[in-house]
């Protein structure tokens, strides 16, 4: 359990999946762990002011993603078949690797 | 409300009373039915996608009459991006499903009907538009699942639709008053039939001012009175009744439960008329509708092919012939077949454009091709899973000698393949490609959005044979003197 606790908002956007190269699901699931464990929100893109907004794209065509998805927070981290913010990282890895550079992104959102 | 969960879908079902034989007895409720469950499972995992964080991204939609969020399936695209978002619904639906969820063919009916209804206002003066879309906000509102009931059972194919002897042959109107019309007929291989809200009635073919009767577009609450639903036999029938593993694809079954919809003097209000003896735009509706439901192919079949090259690949892993080079190589052709019917439809959807009601539709040619493609791509990658999977595909015991004290230890002690993997794997996985090739699925790759004659027909329409022609010249350069001589004789 993390001592840890933080107060932010973590949009959760996913790509649609229409042929995931990774387990979206797995990545979104693990997520939520660290939401309860942290203590911070997981909200849907659509809701107000999000720190953080995570996109979780099944393959690294990434075709969610668009200008005005990414106004939506000042923050992103993208994860993209294989890789997180463009970092190429092993399928096994890739829910340990979220939750890092989660954390590195999240102190500077807490509210 | 605004978007049904797949528990609620289920629960509307019970709501409504359709008039349903199969196999000689009335069925009395869909929810209940062994035969029907597959075809309800696969369906309702269309609604509850769009609630799903996952899928939402394609399986919702904003729609354009009401603002409001509402399931892609009924949606009217309002852009080339819309299309393609579909196209990747139904990919992402079919690898789950490996078979047909139905919901396309009406979302593609009534695309087509929303822009035909506004061309022919524009022309007559009619009001069918407004009636449309009034129709349109209610389906979006509820969220019901509307079949596409465009053919007809056809009879002599070599007359046309006033020609023959039998006029029910082709749905018609036989009455009409200041309340509405009457319609009798019959329409062929409805998908998703029984377990609909409604059916949405369309012409089947280009019509001829003295076939005006015949050209109409409306419609039917799916318990309307006199109108009765037979649903068609497929080849896992006895399986669904009382079979689980010998299923293959037990909770999604194998293709999309299809019926024949007879209409006798079915009445229909006139707000729910939607064309009524405009007979000029019959062919028009039929083509868009087709070019709707022919670019789809792509996206369902590929995702349905994953499914299948996974399992052949998976088989072929189990019974340790995987490193094959010849193997492999046909495990790839698979992959390839698969994926260029997605290129097909990404393609017909990216290239598509705008109609005058302000919708889009995919490029006609290019929707052609990708259904033609499907009628024979389909057909390879099953013969490769065949291939791949060897003869015990046909050969199986049963899941009742399995289960039986004496003969199952036999069974398995038989059927295994390499030591460390369960008898039971290698025969789900044999089971899941036998329901996937073997059967009612196939016949339904070749004539499902039309054989493939129909779509050789609308390819050659637009081949622009004479351009091509003209162009051959042009770099030949036909016309022009040969050297040596003093012109063409």
């Amino acid at each position: 359990m993390p001592q840890r606790k933080i107060r932010a908002r973590v949009a959760l956007k996913y790509c649609g999946s229409c042929n995931p190269f990774i387990d979206p699901s797995r990545l979104g699931g693990h997520l939520k762990e660290v939401a309860a464990g942290y203590g911070f929100e997981l909200v849907s893109p659509d809701a107000p002011h999000p720190d953080i907004l995570v996109i979780i794209s099944g393959c690294n065509r990434a075709c969610v993603i668009k200008p005005e998805l990414l106004e939506l927070a000042p923050k992103r981290l993208i994860v993209a078949g294989e890789t997180v913010n463009g970092r190429p990282v092993p399928e096994k890895d890739l829910p340990a690797a979220l939750e890092k550079e989660l954390l590195r992104l999240l102190p500077a959102a807490t509210v | 409300m605004a978007m049904m969960s797949g528990k609620q879908y289920r629960e509307s079902l019970r709501q409504v009373h359709p008039l349903i034989y199969f196999m000689g007895k009335k069925i009395n409720s869909v929810m209940d039915e062994p035969a029907f469950l597959p075809h309800v499972n696969a369906a309702a995992l269309t609604y509850d996608f769009a609630l799903n964080p996952e899928f939402e991204e394609l399986v919702s939609a904003k729609s354009h009459l009401t603002g409001e969020k509402i399931n892609r399936f009924t949606h009217v695209h309002q852009s080339p991006e819309d299309l393609v978002k579909k196209v990747k619904m139904l990919r992402a639906i079919g690898q789950q499903t490996a078979s047909c969820f139905q919901r396309c063919v009406g979302h593609d009916g009534m695309n087509a009907c929303y822009s035909i209804t506004f061309d022919i206002d524009q022309k007559k003066g009619t009001d069918y538009h407004t009636r449309f879309k009034d129709f349109l906000k209610m389906v979006q509102g509820k969220d019901l699942m509307v079949t596409g009931a465009m053919t007809d059972v056809k009879g002599d194919r070599a007359l046309t639709p006033g020609q023959q002897k039998d006029p029910d042959l082709y749905v018609h109107m036989v009455d009409k008053n200041e309340k509405g019309i009457f319609i009798s007929g019959a329409k062929a291989h409805i998908t998703g039939a029984v377990n609909s809200h409604g059916h949405l009635v369309m012409p089947t073919t280009g019509l001829k001012p003295e076939d005006a009767a015949y050209a109409v577009a409306c419609y039917v609450p799916i318990d309307a009175p006199g109108l009765l639903h037979i649903f068609g036999r497929q080849t896992n029938d006895d399986r669904k009744a009382a079979c689980s593993l010998d299923q293959g694809n037990q909770e999604f079954g194998i293709v999309g439960g299809e019926a024949l919809v007879v209409f006798d003097k079915v009445f229909v209000p006139w707000e729910n008329v939607f064309m009524c003896g405009e007979t000029e735009f019959a062919g028009e509706l039929v083509e868009r509708f087709a070019t709707a439901h022919r670019q789809n192919y792509g996206g369902c079949k590929a995702g349905v092919s994953d499914v299948l090259i996974g399992a052949t690949y998976d088989i072929a892993t189990v019974q340790n012939t995987i490193s094959g080079s010849h193997v492999k190589e046909k495990l790839v052709d698979m992959v390839q077949l698969a994926e260029t019917l997605y290129c097909c439809s990404i393609a017909c959807s990216a290239l598509g454009t705008q109609l005058p009601a302000g919708n889009y539709m995919a490029d006609r040619m290019l929707a052609n091709i990708t259904k033609l493609n499907v009628t024979k791509n389909i057909y390879e990658i099953g013969r490769l899973a065949h291939d791949i999977a060897g003869g015990l595909l046909a050969t199986l015991p049963s899941e009742f000698d399995i289960a039986d004290p004496k003969l199952g230890p036999i069974i398995l002690k038989y059927m295994k393949s390499r030591a460390d993997v369960p008898a039971t794997t290698r025969i789900r996985l044999l089971r899941l490609i036998e329901g996937m090739t073997c059967g009612t699925a196939l016949a339904e790759s070749m004539h499902g959005a039309g054989s493939p004659q129909a779509q050789r027909i609308m390819i050659g329409r637009q081949a622009n044979f004479e351009r091509k022609k003209a162009l051959a010249e042009k770099v030949a350069k036909i016309g022009t003197p040969c050297p040596g001589c003093s012109g063409c004789q």
